[in-house]
């Protein structure tokens, strides 16, 4: 073994030397002709290959998902969903006298197929001193039923049969004939606020102030504190309880609940507020 | 001694001669072999329609059959400069049919189909198609001949005013769009490509690797005869559900399965094929560790949690994709 490298560095010695014994121009002749030889060995196949080179291609279109569906209540067109008729300083009769109403629900519903998981959000001004709560909702179509289930509290909703475009409820558990459905509030659909400024619980932080307003001059005077909108989220919220039947339309009953401190109720000014509130639904994380 | 030292002299002067000769020799051939490398090489981008005459003894061109071009308006606006219709072949009659084939000015060109198996509301998951072509030989004997399949993907730049599309920038794994490039690379995970398609079920999974032109020749004898077609169709399917790939219909769980229930061989391809070892990116927002104990495990949960895996990443595909190119690149 030693004898075999020793030859071997006197080869290369040897090559070495004789490289060294070149003239310049000898040296050059020799680089050069090692070098045109290994450009001919790699040009040839790469010569081969071109040269029969063919191609074919085909250019397809990629849908964008539409998969998923913000609706009214019993998966109907998200026209049907009307957020009105707030009034602070209502009352109900509850064993003969009269009881402040604080807040007041409105049935919504997220449907699809092929959608796991969703992210819902909610974005609002906050002209008006509310507080806004997402909870998940459990349908009835008797009254008694839902009075007796869960926290007793539900919301009406009269069935239109106007469903939401595109889409297939032929395999979704609604209601089809015309007729007033209960919606009971559940458990409160787990999210938080990206930008509530803590100290008053109202406000919007500067956090997505350039997002909103643009960076012009470097100023962001033109808005009032109320008009920032107050940006929640949840995401990560199962279509369907076992994801293994994503392939499933669905749709998930919510309940958005907007409550008032009823103390405050006498304030002229709050009255005559509008809010704007965005809700949203998007697909995966 | 005086006569030895100028006859070395002379011998000495003929050497360099030779030596000079043979290096110029080899200059030229390595100038020439370049050149024409280039030129054959560019011929797609800048020498289509110039008439450049390279080489006539191409082992075989490429024919195809059909109607339509999917999306050729815009196939040409953006890539005319590459893609043509190719050399449109007449009948008997000297009437001009609906075939189409590449030669040495037409090297790139556009496949063809029927209306049946174009989407026009755009390809999601689930859509499955077939792409066939014909190979035509240009001499008798064992034809050598490979194709590379890719997927290219494209973002659409559209019109402000109409939002009609424009051009296509297309997205590639330096592309500064995280998102996109995670997209790129789940559709390369996703849509899937193969040999057969019979009763419902794909079988000869092709991977990524070139495909051999000569296992599409029946009989072990393999030689063809020059200007004969023969067909060659790969299938693919945009797969809609990860369980469909690995399991049987003995799951409840499986859906279409892809794979007949005996057809082990394809199923142990395909585990092997999305499992992270293999450097294919299937599942969106799920770490390689994560999805290596699930995939060997694979009981409910893990098939729940693979679901949304793959789910997600579908749906960056469809988020971040606005056009593919499914090409075919022929080589020997």
């Amino acid at each position: 073994m030693k004898k075999i490298s020793k030859d071997k560095a006197d080869n290369k010695s040897r090559i070495a030397a004789m490289f060294g014994h070149l003239s310049l121009v000898h040296k050059i002749e020799l680089i050069v002709a090692l070098v045109v030889s290994v450009g001919a060995v790699i040009g040839i196949p790469v010569y081969a290959w071109f040269a029969y080179q063919r191609q074919l291609a085909e250019l397809q279109m990629i849908k964008t998902p539409d998969l998923l569906y913000l609706t009214a209540a019993n998966a109907e067109a998200v026209i049907n969903l009307k957020m009105s008729g707030i009034n602070v300083s209502a009352t109900k009769k509850v064993g003969g006298q009269d009881v402040p109403i604080t807040s007041k629900m409105y049935p919504f519903c997220v449907a699809g197929d092929y959608v796991s998981t969703f992210t819902l959000q909610l974005a609002h001004t906050s002209n008006n001193p509310f507080k806004y709560k997402i909870y998940e909702g459990t349908v009835y179509t008797d009254p008694n039923d839902a009075a007796s289930a869960g926290s007793g509290e539900y919301v009406e909703y009269t069935v239109t049969g106007n469903f939401a475009p595109g889409l297939d409820v032929s395999n979704l558990d609604v209601v089809t004939n015309s007729q007033v459905i209960y919606i009971v509030k559940g458990n409160e659909v787990p999210g938080r606020y990206l930008n509530m400024n803590e100290n008053d619980h109202r406000t919007a932080t500067t956090r997505y102030l350039e997002e909103c307003y643009g960076n012009e001059d470097g100023n962001y005077l033109n808005y009032t504190d109320y008009e920032l909108a107050l940006y929640w989220q949840s995401s990560g919220i199962l279509s369907v309880p076992d994801p293994t039947n994503h392939g499933d339309t669905f749709f998930k009953t919510f309940i958005i609940e907007v409550s008032w401190d009823n103390t405050d109720a006498t304030n002229e000014k709050y009255k005559k507020e509008t809010d704007i509130v965005y809700l949203m639904a998007f697909t995966g994380a | 001694m005086k006569k030895d030292a100028s006859y070395t002299i002379k011998e000495d002067k003929r050497r360099k001669i030779i030596k000079t000769v043979i290096l110029l020799v080899f200059a030229f051939l390595f100038l020439l072999i370049a050149t024409i490398a280039w030129f054959v090489m560019n011929r797609k981008d800048a020498l289509d329609g110039m008439s450049v005459v390279v080489r006539d003894d191409t082992p075989y061109e490429l024919r195809v059959k059909g109607t339509t071009v999917e999306n050729s308006t815009l196939f040409s606006s953006v890539f005319g400069d590459v893609f043509t219709n190719g050399v449109q072949l007449e009948d008997d009659e000297g009437q001009p049919v609906n075939v189409y084939q590449t030669d040495n000015t037409h090297a790139s060109i556009f496949w063809r189909n029927t209306p049946s198996n174009s989407y026009p509301d755009g390809l999601e998951p689930s859509a499955h198609g077939a792409l066939k072509f014909f190979v035509v030989p240009n001499s008798d004997g064992v034809l050598n001949a490979h194709f590379q399949l890719s997927i290219k993907a494209y973002k659409a730049v559209r019109d402000q005013q109409t939002g009609e599309v424009t051009d296509l920038t297309e997205i590639t794994s330096s592309s500064a769009d995280a998102d996109a490039v995670k997209a790129l690379n789940y559709l390369k995970g996703h849509i899937l490509f193969f040999r057969d398609y019979s009763n419902g079920y794909y079988s000869g999974f092709l991977g990524l690797d070139s495909i051999d032109f000569n296992d599409y020749i029946v009989g072990n004898d393999k030689s063809v005869e020059a200007g004969e077609e023969y067909p060659v169709t790969i299938y693919w399917i945009w797969v809609n559900a990860f369980v469909d790939m690995t399991l049987d219909s003995n799951y409840s769980e499986a859906e279409t399965p892809l794979f007949a229930d005996d057809n082990t061989t394809d199923r142990s391809a395909m585990v092997a094929f999305i499992a992270p070892s293999s450097g294919n990116k299937v599942f969106d927002s799920m770490t390689d560790a994560d999805i290596t104990t699930r995939l060997n495990r694979l009981d409910h949960n893990d098939i729940a949690a693979l679901t949304i895996g793959y789910d997600n990443a579908d749906l960056m595909i469809g988020n971040n994709v606005d056009y593919i190119m499914f090409e075919l690149d022929a080589g020997a």
